[in-house]
C-alpha cells in the first residue's frame, strides 16, 4: 500500500482522466446502435463520476472520505440500473427480435 | 433565522461521525414513509399467496397504507422544524405540501389501475409493490437536504418508473418506452452525478445547505458547469423542452395508470427537487439559472401547447400538454417570491386533481373499447354521459376556463408572474393557454356536438355500462372524485389558498430567498 | 523522487492509459462480445486506481460488483440475445459520428479548461489511509443512514421488477372475471404491433 495519495499524481491528474471517460462514454451513448453498447457506455460514465467521487475523496476531504461513501451508493445503484436494464431488453428482444436502436421506431420522437 | 444555526451546527458536528452516535436521528418526520413501505411489504407477502389473494387484499392495504402516510403528514403541518437523519432529510412545509400530492396521486392512480391491470393479465402484486417504491422515493425526494438522499431516493423512483412503463410485457410499446425511458434516465442519472461530483469537490461536503454556502463565497466557472449538469436533470425530470423528447414516447407506450402516476407524482417531486437544488444550493447564481428557466418554460409553454394541437393518440396529446403546464408552472419557480412559490405549490394541487381526473376517463374509455384515439370518441355523450361530462370538465380546467379549478391556479400564477415584471413569461402563458383551449375544445366538441350517426365505429359498438366488475368501483370512486374537486374547488378554492401560502411561510429555505430577493429588488 | 512516488506516477500512467483506450475500445469495437470484455478491463483497472488512492474497500466492491456482477450480466445479456443483424446502412452516419465525435471533444475541452483552471482546495487535510473500510461503515450508519436504508428498498424492488418482467409467463386469465386477459387491452386492435415491416 502506498503511504501517501497526495504525491506526485496531482488531483487534475484523476481529474482530467475521468473526464475523458465521460466524454466517451457521451459519445458512445449518442453512437450505439446496439442497445447493449448503450448501456456499457452509462457504466463507462457512472465510472468517470467515482473517478471524480474518489480523487476528491482523498484529495480534498481528509479522514471524512464522503466521497468514498457516495461512490459505494452509486456502484450498487448502477448495479440495479443493469440488471433492470437487461431485464427489459430481454422483454423487448422477445417482442422485436432486435437490439437495434434505430429500429426501435413504434414510438416515433 | 435560528433553526438555520442549528441546521448548520449539526452539518459543521458532522467532523467526527463517531460522536454522533447519540444524537437523536428525529426518525419521526419520515413516519409517513414508513406506512408506505409497510404497505409495499405487506403486498408482497400478501402476493405470495396468489393471483386470488392478491387481488382480493392488495387494494386495501395500498388503501390503508397510503391513508396513513397522509394522515401522518397532516399531523406533521407546521410541526417545529429540526433536520432528521443527521441532515439527510428536512420535512418542512414545502416538503410536506409536495409529499401530500405524490401520496395522493399515487392513491387515485392506484384507484383507477386494478381494473386495467387484470384486464390485461398484469400481475397485480407486484405492480401495487413497484408503484409504492416509486411513491416512496418520490416522497423522500421531496425532503431530501443531502446530495447522497436525492441521488438515491431519485434513482429509487426512476428505477420503479422504468419498470412500470414496461410492465405490459407482451406489449413491444410497452417494453420499448421503458427501454427508452431507461437508457435517457440513466444517461440523465449520469449527467447530474458528474455535477454532484464536482460540487462535492468544490465544497467537500455533501449537504445541499453546506454546499450553497460554499458556492456563495467562491462562485467559481466550474460551479458554473455543475450548475448546467444539475439543471439538465431536473429539466428532464420535469419534462422540460428540449429535454422532453422521452415524454410523449413513455406516455403512448406505457400502461395508462402508470403515465397517470408519472404525470403528476413523479412531476411533482421534480419540481421539489428543483426548489431544493435551484433555490436552496444555487442561489449564488440566482440570476443565471432563472435566465435559463425563463427559457425553458418559454420553450415548454409554446413546443408543448402548439404540437399538441396536432396529435392524434389522446394520451400522446395529454403528454404534449403536461409539457405545456409544467412550463406554466415554472413562472411560479422563476419568479422567486412569496406569491410565485405558493402559486407553484397550488398548480401542483390543482394538476393533481384535474389531470387524474382526465386519465380516469381515458382509461374507462379505453377498457370499454380498447381505443385511444381522439376521433374514436366522437358521438360519446350519447352512449356514456358519465365520460363525456367528466372529460369535459377536467379538459376545461386544464385549458383554464372560469370558474374551474385550474382557472384559479393559472390566475394566480400569471398575477405572481406580472406582480414580479416577469411580463415575456405572462404573455407567453395567456398566448398559449388560448392555443391549449382551442385542443381541448375541440375534444369535447368531438364527444358531444357529432350527430349521432356521426359517431364513430367504436361507439357505435359501445357496450353496456357495467359497475360491478371487480375494480370497477374504486375506478368510478376516483372519477367523481377528481371530477367534483375540479368543478366545486374552484367556487371554493379559498382553503387551498390559505394551505399553499402556508406552505411556503413555514419553510425556512424559501423565506430566505424570498428575502433575498427582495432586499435586491430595493437595493 | 522515492520509489513510492515514482511507483505511483507509473501505476496512474499505465492504469489511465488502460482506461483510456479499453473504453474507446468499448464504443469502437464492432463485435459487442470483444466489446464487454474490454469494459471488464476497465472496470479492473478502475479498481486499480481506486488502489492508488487508498480506498481498498470501494476497490474492491468495483470489482466484485462491477466485473462480477455487472459485466457477467452484461455478457449474459449478449448471448441470450446473440442473433447476427446486419445493421440496415444509414445515410450520413459517418458524419453524424464526426460530429458528435467533434461535439464530445469539444465537452473536454471546456472540462480541461474548468479543471485546471479551478483553484483546488488541495492539499486538503491528510487522509485516512487503511481506516477507510471502518469510517465508510460509520458514515453509512450515521449521516447516511436514510440513503442506505433506501438503497434496501430500491434493490428489493429492482430484483423483483427485473423477475417480473423478464420471466416469459403472463397470466392468462382476468383475476376478476376469470375471462381471457386481453394484453392488447389498449390501443392495439388497428396498428399490428409485433409485425414489423422492415422484418423480412
Amino acid at each position: 500500500m502506498l503511504e501517501s495519495s497526495s504525491g506526485l499524481v496531482p488531483l487534475q491528474a484523476y481529474l482530467l482522466l475521468a473526464a475523458m471517460l465521460f466524454c466517451i462514454g457521451v459519445w458512445g451513448l449518442i453512437n450505439s446502435r446496439n442497445a447493449v453498447r448503450v448501456l456499457m457506455s452509462i457504466e463507462l460514465m457512472l465510472n468517470a463520476v467515482n473517478i471524480n467521487l474518489m480523487a476528491f475523496s482523498s484529495y480534498i476531504d481528509g479522514d471524512l472520505i464522503r466521497g468514498q461513501v457516495f461512490a459505494v451508493f452509486v456502484i450498487t445503484v448502477a448495479a440495479a440500473e443493469a440488471a433492470v436494464g437487461l431485464a427489459i431488453l430481454l422483454s423487448l428482444y422477445r417482442n422485436r427480435v432486435t437490439v437495434d436502436m434505430e429500429r426501435f421506431n413504434l414510438l416515433r420522437w | 433565522m435560528p433553526e438555520m444555526g442549528v441546521f448548520l451546527l449539526a452539518t459543521q458536528a458532522m467532523a467526527a461521525p463517531g460522536e454522533l452516535l447519540n444524537l437523536a436521528l428525529n426518525a419521526g418526520a419520515i413516519a409517513p414513509e414508513g406506512a408506505v413501505l409497510v404497505a409495499m411489504l405487506a403486498t408482497l407477502l400478501v402476493d405470495l399467496a396468489g393471483e386470488q389473494a392478491a387481488a382480493r387484499w392488495v387494494p386495501p392495504i395500498c388503501y390503508a397504507g397510503l391513508g396513513t402516510a397522509l394522515v401522518l403528514l397532516a399531523q406533521q403541518w407546521n410541526a417545529p422544524l429540526e433536520p432528521s437523519f443527521l441532515g439527510a432529510f428536512l420535512a418542512d412545509n414545502l416538503a410536506i405540501a409536495f409529499r401530500a400530492v405524490v401520496a395522493l396521486s399515487t392513491l387515485l392512480s392506484l384507484l383507477i389501475s386494478w381494473r386495467y391491470a387484470e384486464q390485461s393479465g398484469a400481475p397485480i402484486g407486484e405492480y401495487a409493490a413497484i408503484l409504492l417504491a416509486a411513491t416512496l422515493g418520490a416522497m423522500l425526494l421531496c425532503g431530501s437536504t443531502d446530495l447522497v438522499s436525492v441521488f438515491v431516493s431519485l434513482e429509487t423512483l426512476s428505477v420503479a418508473s422504468y419498470l412500470l412503463a414496461g410492465y405490459m410485457k407482451r406489449d413491444a410499446r410497452s417494453s420499448e418506452a421503458a427501454l427508452k425511458y431507461l437508457l435517457v434516465g440513466s444517461a440523465a442519472a449520469a449527467v447530474f452525478l458528474y455535477g454532484a461530483s464536482l460540487l462535492y469537490g468544490l465544497s467537500g461536503t455533501t449537504s445541499l445547505q453546506a454546499i450553497g454556502i460554499a458556492l456563495l463565497t467562491s462562485p467559481t466557472p466550474l460551479a458554473a458547469l455543475s450548475l448546467v449538469f444539475v439543471l439538465a436533470t431536473v429539466a428532464f425530470k420535469i419534462a422540460a423542452v428540449p429535454f422532453h423528447q422521452w415524454t410523449p414516447d413513455v406516455y403512448e407506450g406505457s400502461p395508462t395508470p402508470v403515465v397517470a402516476f408519472l404525470s403528476v407524482g413523479s412531476k411533482a417531486a421534480g419540481f421539489a427537487l428543483a426548489l431544493r437544488l435551484l433555490v436552496g444550493c444555487f442561489g449564488a447564481f440566482d440570476t443565471q439559472w432563472k435566465l435559463l428557466f425563463t427559457v425553458l418554460a418559454v420553450l415548454s409553454m409554446t413546443l408543448g401547447n402548439v404540437v399538441a394541437l396536432a396529435q392524434t393518440s389522446m394520451k400522446r396529446m395529454l403528454a404534449y400538454s403536461s409539457i405545456g403546464q409544467a412550463g406554466f408552472v415554472m413562472i411560479g419557480l422563476v419568479c422567486g417570491t412569496e406569491d410565485g412559490f405558493a402559486a407553484m405549490v397550488l398548480y401542483m394541487a390543482a394538476y393533481l386533481f384535474m389531470n387524474l381526473g382526465a386519465f380516469a376517463c381515458i382509461i374507462l374509455f379505453s377498457i370499454r373499447t380498447g381505443s385511444d384515439r381522439i376521433s374514436d370518441y366522437a358521438g360519446l355523450y350519447q352512449k356514456d354521459p358519465l365520460i363525456t361530462l367528466g372529460l369535459s370538465l377536467c379538459l376545461l380546467s386544464l385549458g383554464g376556463i372560469p370558474p374551474m379549478l385550474g382557472f384559479f391556479g393559472k390566475i394566480y400564477l400569471f398575477f405572481a408572474g406580472w406582480a414580479d415584471h416577469q411580463y415575456l413569461l405572462v404573455v407567453v402563458g395567456l398566448v398559449t393557454s388560448v392555443v391549449s383551449i382551442y385542443y381541448y375544445i375541440s375534444v369535447i366538441k368531438m364527444m358531444v356536438v357529432k350527430e349521432p350517426k356521426e359517431a364513430s365505429d367504436v361507439v357505435k359498438s359501445y357496450p353496456s355500462i357495467q359497475w360491478s366488475t371487480i375494480g370497477m368501483p374504486p375506478l368510478r370512486i376516483a372519477l367523481v372524485g377528481c371530477v367534483v374537486v375540479t368543478a366545486v374547488g374552484g367556487i371554493l378554492s379559498n382553503p387551498l389558498f390559505q394551505w399553499a401560502n402556508s406552505a411556503v411561510a413555514g419553510t425556512p429555505l424559501l423565506q430566505e430567498a424570498i428575502a433575498l430577493g427582495s432586499q435586491r429588488s430595493i437595493g | 523522487m522515492t520509489i513510492a512516488t515514482s511507483t505511483e506516477l507509473i501505476c496512474f500512467l499505465v492504469l489511465g492509459a488502460v482506461v483510456v483506450l479499453g473504453s474507446l475500445g468499448v464504443v469502437l469495437l464492432g463485435n459487442i462480445v470483444y466489446s464487454a470484455f474490454l469494459l471488464g478491463g476497465v472496470f479492473m483497472a478502475v479498481a486499480g486506481l481506486y488502489l492508488l488512492l487508498n480506498a481498498s474497500f470501494v476497490a474492491a466492491a468495483q470489482v466484485l460488483v462491477y466485473v462480477g456482477a455487472v459485466n457477467v450480466l452484461i455478457l449474459f445479456a449478449i448471448m441470450l440475445v446473440n442473433k447476427r443483424e446486419d445493421l440496415k446502412p444509414i445515410e450520413g452516419l459517418p458524419i453524424r459520428r464526426l460530429l458528435s465525435g467533434g461535439v464530445c471533444a469539444g465537452l473536454f475541452v471546456l472540462f480541461f479548461r474548468v479543471v485546471i483552471t479551478t483553484p483546488w482546495a488541495v492539499p486538503g487535510p491528510a487522509a485516512i489511509g487503511v481506516g477507510a473500510t471502518e469510517r465508510i461503515g460509520e458514515h453509512l450508519f450515521t449521516d447516511y443512514l436514510l440513503p442506505f436504508e433506501l438503497a434496501s428498498v430500491l434493490l428489493l424492488m429492482a430484483m423483483i421488477g427485473a423477475i417480473v418482467l423478464a420471466r416469459r409467463d403472463v397470466l392468462e386469465v382476468d383475476v376478476g372475471t376469470g375471462d381471457a386477459v386481453n394484453q392488447g387491452l389498449i390501443e392495439k386492435a388497428r396498428t399490428p404491433l409485433l409485425v414489423d415491416k422492415s422484418t423480412p
